[in-house]
């Protein structure tokens, strides 16, 4: 049997596959307009993150459409089985990323143009933000090389977001009598919440990594970070 | 008894130390390969297969062509010795039974292990009645239950409500897709325990090669099948273990879903995913 007997098969798997990872650029490019806009009140920025959620959306159709072709044409099996399928979860994962920056930047106008904040908060939410970017590309990183190390260590990193998640949270309780400012709070503690998200969605990448190596599906813990 | 078929009443003076499928008798016997090697003159075909078919499920063989799977198929009912120059090593045993050994005769073997072949082929000069019936005649039945036989394996393969009322038709009038259902009720009629399929639906047509593997599963419940197929979503739809073959050795044996989704040899992940150099 000659080499490369499925090449039309394998350039289409590689295609898709580049694909779902542009979706995962797409989603940093989301995320820094997100906090962006978040950072400075930025309403019109706020409003091109949402409208700009569409090509995310196409994204995931192309790739959910793309898989489902290559399994009713191509009938992948072993290795290539399992990249179609976790092609599918990805993409999907891509697309809950990017709602969870359109949530985001929808509460850029309704936490005030001159709202008053919490340094402390505002801090926390830049970590998050940090931190969610960077697991973003190391996700992305990881599944590319299929590099099992770099995806476990995904679980480690992500714990670093729940805590800033927790941390904000508890502040937001105890910053104060000012409604206003209350209000404000519990406004971050909705974009921490977002943010939180976008990490166990690249968890969830990671997870995905790990199955197309070794074959076998674990959920990560966070004991293992 | 493997039901649905009474008793053919074949009386053979078979050697008794062959299975016969009866009262008491385990449904299927588990076929054993081991250390079997087979040659055709100079070319050795099977270079040490060591295997083991379990009960009433059904084993694929998937591999290249030349892998020796084949050759393996006919190894276990004796068909490998009927080439010119053609002989083997090892050792085939049928629930415990060596079938090469020295107290077996060959009218056993082929009652135990029944086959159906690539392309249907049924006698031509016979009805659809007669080419079910005629092993059973050969082997000395008569009388109503040759009927009840014949009419029972065309039940399981489906043909009895299709062709009940003209039983009497030339069998190469029927469909492709009959025909082969046919030999398979005509394997069926001396209620063999194990069956072979070497690419039974090759020359079908997709309805048919459906139909086919539908019954292959409804077989288990009675049968042990061991089928050679290149199709490999084939494999995979009916198959409860694989087995891949390659330069006349088993390289990987598994469940059929384990095969498909992590196979455990790299050689194996190459051939069942088209990237085989």
């Amino acid at each position: 049997m000659a080499q490369g007997i499925r090449q039309e098969f394998r350039d289409e798997l590689h295609q898709l596959e580049a694909q779902a990872m542009g979706g995962l650029d797409l989603v940093v490019t989301q995320l820094d307009r997100a906090l962006e806009a978040m950072k400075y009140q930025d309403v019109e920025l706020a409003g091109m993150v949402i409208m700009d959620d569409d090509r995310i959306d196409g994204r995931y159709l192309e790739v959910n459409q793309g898989v489902l072709g290559l399994l009713a044409r191509q009938a992948p099996v072993a290795t290539d089985l399992r990249v179609v399928a976790a092609l599918l979860h990805i993409i999907r994962c891509v697309e809950r990323m990017g709602d969870q920056c359109v949530n985001m930047a929808k509460l850029v106008p309704l936490s005030g143009f001159e709202a008053p904040k919490d340094k402390v908060i505002l801090d926390h939410i830049e970590k998050m933000g940090i931190c969610a970017r960077q697991q973003v590309g190391f996700a992305r990183e990881a599944f590319q090389s299929r590099h099992v190390e770099l995806a476990q260590d995904l679980v480690r990193q992500d714990a670093e977001i729940n805590r800033l998640n927790r941390a904000i949270f508890q502040r937001a309780v105890a910053v104060g009598d000012d409604p206003e400012v209350r209000e404000w709070a519990m406004f971050m503690v909705l974009v921490a919440r977002c943010l939180e998200r976008v990490g166990d969605n690249t968890v969830d990448i990671a997870e995905q990594t790990v199955f197309v190596v070794t074959g076998l599906f674990r959920e990560f813990t966070h004991n293992e970070g | 008894m493997n039901p649905p078929f009474p008793d053919p009443g074949l009386g053979l003076p078979g050697p008794a130390t062959m299975p016969e499928p009866g009262p008491g008798v385990a449904a299927a016997p588990r076929v054993e390969v081991a250390g079997l090697r087979a040659f055709y003159g100079d070319v050795e075909a099977l270079a040490g297969v060591d295997l083991e078919v379990p009960a009433n499920a059904v084993t694929a063989l998937i591999g290249a062509s030349g892998s020796g799977k084949t050759t393996l198929l006919r190894c276990i009912n004796r068909l490998h010795e009927e080439v010119p120059r053609a002989r083997l090593e090892g050792r085939v045993t049928v629930d415990g039974i060596d079938v090469y050994g020295p107290a077996i005769e060959l009218p056993a073997v082929r009652r135990v292990v029944g086959m159906v072949f690539q392309r249907p082929t049924p006698f031509p000069s016979m009805s659809v009645y007669d080419n079910v019936a005629v092993g059973l005649r050969l082997a000395g039945a008569r009388g109503p239950a040759v009927r009840e036989t014949v009419v029972a394996a065309l039940e399981v393969v489906g043909l009895w409500d299709e062709l009940g009322h003209r039983l009497g038709v030339p069998a190469v009038s029927l469909s492709g897709g009959q025909q082969q259902r046919l030999c398979i009720a005509r394997a069926l009629a001396p209620d063999p325990a194990v069956i072979l399929m070497d690419e039974p639906c090759s020359a079908l047509d997709p309805i048919a090669t459906l139909r086919i593997e539908r019954l292959i599963g409804e077989l288990t419940a009675n049968h042990t099948i061991v089928l050679v197929t290149h199709n490999m979503q084939q494999a995979a739809r009916v198959a409860d273990t694989i087995v891949f073959m390659m330069d006349g050795r088993v390289i990987e044996h598994s469940p059929a879903l384990e095969l498909f989704t992590r196979p455990r040899d790299v050689r194996t992940e190459r051939y069942v995913t088209g990237n085989f150099g």
